[in-house]
């Protein structure tokens, strides 16, 4: 706790009216393009400004997360009020501009790395009028020991997604851990796994307002997953629930009514669990049964899943089999199935078929994309993504990325379609992420230790809305 | 295989001889969220008013981290090797509590009923020793160091790609092979080794 008592009012007075506050972390501009601060070569006189109706401005790093500061004051009289921010020379963010009655009020700062000095001034917007606080210099909390720290090999912010600010990322080195980093690779948020657990797939929550973290023991302590669960958490930390998901070992997702649905290991089988919020667990799917289907006799094991919402459908990528299966949610039907086991849609052209695959999903296009060996007998990491020709029961390759580049992962891996046309791919075990353009240009590339196993990364477009 | 129900079967002998002093049999729930006072590098929420560490009036007990650390020379043709069982104050980053050291090899012929193995051995230990020991010590940690001496083990075997994704120990207790702990093999210097942290354990502060 380092409480800096700061003056209670601001000499600065401005007319500049902010019509609307985008909600931004440290990264971004200052969305009023105002860059008025203590300092400024305001000439007017400065005695006759009105002054910001707060008192006892102060800030403090966060007790669990120590890159969160927690700006506190007590405000006067009622005002819309928010905290100005900036780490980076020139670039200023804020949190949400809210109505604030009289009375004491905390704000936390989102989206700062670890080890940084912040500059922040609290804004008051009161009659028309903006009014802040004296500026001042905050300091977050060092890096957590043993976070994996990423090193950005490529960046080109002119073409790289503008929607992305921040990546959520999980993974495994030596302990299990959850990040949040930005385009500048720097870790504005940790969490480290407890002991004999890991992370392999961390989310955010189906309304985007909180983070899901698997605690995943299958690979921990080998208990075939008994002991595994999902934690709901809010950014600052704090629990909200916590849910056993018995057998979960790699990919889990959330519906609309909250409830999850993971891949349960049960020795060499799996099925497809879901649990309710009601608490009730369903079995909605074998892959035993699927197995007899087809008439694979080897072990079951899947690495991703996905829920469409749009039919209430599942894709179940199972690495075991190099097939990623859909599921009806409804009824637990096996609908088709891509891949090498009998029955499996074609691929055209067959050199186009996919290995190891990880991550794959449907984009908003409708194509199937997914992260995969490039062929059966390599290691090297590619994205491939198909239309679908439901006549011919085949997977039309349409693009592609990273065939002949030679960037290796021996094992996980996935891959995001992002806003602005371009892809985001996670190398697994290759522990890197690189954007390519739809061109496969690569304008972002980040390059964590070669040891950490990257589990699931998560685009994020803002910290604000996973606030407690 | 282990020495008790965490969270592996146990080997019912050294299961008795190590269960009646281990405050915690399991791995150990230290879920760092808000509430709770379990920190981590990541998530340490003591403030002044809750500090826990060392000298400090908590009267709780402290806790320790119980494992096994292995290295051998081994083959199809058999495991040659030595193996410490460990406990390490300060859930694993203070000074050692307990650390006894035997040498571990293969007896017999090489097993065939583990699927996933490359290779695979009963073992027996020789030449146990305490190697280091402080605070509670071994006795204090609930080992009968001399239990140790009648030279049965579980059954060791390497499973290089368990499940698609992991080298693997294996151990059978005698109940069938299950995975221990991630491990490492090279397949032309014959160097296995292992690091099987086993769970936490409580015990008396001094």
């Amino acid at each position: 706790m380092r409480p800096i008592l700061l003056s209670s009012v601001s000499p600065l007075f401005h007319l500049i009216l902010a019509a609307s506050l985008a909600v931004l972390g440290c990264v971004d501009p200052d969305p009023a393009g105002d860059d008025d601060a203590v300092g400024d070569d305001d000439d007017d006189d400065d005695t006759e400004e009105p002054e910001i109706p707060v008192t006892d401005v102060s800030w403090q790093v966060h007790d669990v997360i120590e890159s969160l500061i927690v700006v506190s004051w007590t405000q006067l009289e009622p005002a819309t009020a928010y905290v100005e921010f900036s780490v980076d020379e020139g670039l200023w963010g804020n949190s949400p501009a809210l109505e604030r009655d009289a009375g004491e009020h905390q704000e936390l700062l989102l989206g700062c790395p670890y080890g940084s000095d912040v500059r922040l001034r609290l804004v008051n917007e009161l009659e028309g009028q903006r009014l802040q606080s004296e500026e001042q210099i905050a300091h977050t909390g060092p890096l957590p020991e043993g976070t994996p720290v990423a090193q950005v090999l490529a960046s080109d912010e002119s073409r790289w997604e503008a929607s992305m600010p921040y990546l959520l990322v999980s993974g495994n080195l030596d302990r299990g851990w959850t990040t949040i980093v930005d385009r500048q690779g720097r870790v504005v948020w940790a969490r480290q796994t407890p002991s004999f657990n890991t992370t392999l797939y961390a989310r955010i929550s189906h309304d985007g307002t909180d983070l899901l973290i698997d605690h995943n023991t299958y690979w921990a302590v080998f208990d075939d997953g008994e002991g595994s669960q999902v934690l709901r958490l809010k950014i600052d930390g704090s629990e909200v629930a916590r849910y056993d998901t018995p057998g979960l070992h790699h990919p889990f997702t959330e519906l609309a009514d909250g409830s999850l649905v993971w891949g349960a290991a049960d020795g060499l089988q799996e099925t497809v669990e879901k649990l309710t919020p009601g608490g009730v667990q369903e079995s909605i799917w074998s892959c035993q049964a699927f197995h007899q289907q087809v008439g694979v006799t080897g072990y079951c094991q899947s690495n991703t899943l996905y829920w469409n919402q749009a039919d209430d459908t599942f894709l179940f990528s199972l690495y075991s089999d190099e097939t990623i299966v859909e599921i009806d949610h409804a009824s637990g039907d096996t609908l088709r199935y891509f891949g090498h086991v009998d029955g499996a849609w074609a691929f055209d052209p067959p050199e186009s078929a996919f290995h190891w695959q990880h991550g794959g999903h449907f984009t908003e296009a409708g194509t199937l994309i997914t992260s995969s060996h490039s062929t059966a007998d390599s290691d090297e990491c590619v994205v491939r993504e198909y239309e679908l020709d439901a006549g011919a029961e085949t997977l039309h390759e349409v693009w592609s990325f990273g065939v002949g580049l030679g960037v290796e992962a021996e094992i996980m891996g996935e891959v995001h379609r992002l806003p602005g046309g371009g892809t985001l791919h996670n190398y697994g075990s290759g522990a890197r992420v690189r954007e390519a353009t739809p061109e496969g240009d690569v304008v972002w590339d980040l390059q964590w230790d070669e040891a950490l196993e990257l589990g699931r990364t998560t685009p994020l477009e803002e910290l604000y809305a996973l606030s407690p | 295989m282990i020495f008790w129900t965490s969270p592996m079967n146990a080997r019912p002998w050294l299961a008795l001889a190590l269960v009646y002093a281990l405050g915690c049999t399991e791995p150990m729930d230290d879920d760092d969220t808000a509430g709770d006072d379990d920190d981590t590098a990541a998530d340490d929420d003591d403030t002044a008013a809750d500090d826990d560490t060392a000298g400090d009036d908590d009267t709780e007990d402290a806790v320790a981290l119980a494992g096994r650390y292995g290295q051998a020379l081994a083959d199809e043709s058999g495991y040659d090797g030595v193996e410490e069982l460990y406990w390490i104050a300060d859930a694993g980053a203070g000074e050692d509590l307990c650390r006894v050291r035997y040498e571990l090899r293969s007896t017999g012929e090489i097993r065939t009923d583990c699927d996933d193995c490359a290779w695979a051995f009963d073992m027996v230990l020789d030449q146990v020793a305490v190697v280091a020991e402080s605070g509670p010590g071994c006795a204090g940690m609930g080992l009968d160091v001399g239990a140790l001496g009648d030279g049965l083990h579980d059954a060791y075997g390497y499973a290089p790609d368990y499940f698609g994704h992991a080298q693997i120990l294996m151990a059978d207790a005698g109940s069938g092979w299950n995975a221990a702990t991630f491990a490492s093999w090279d397949e032309a210097s014959l160097s296995f080794e292992y690091d099987w942290e086993q769970g936490h354990q409580s015990y008396p502060p001094e």
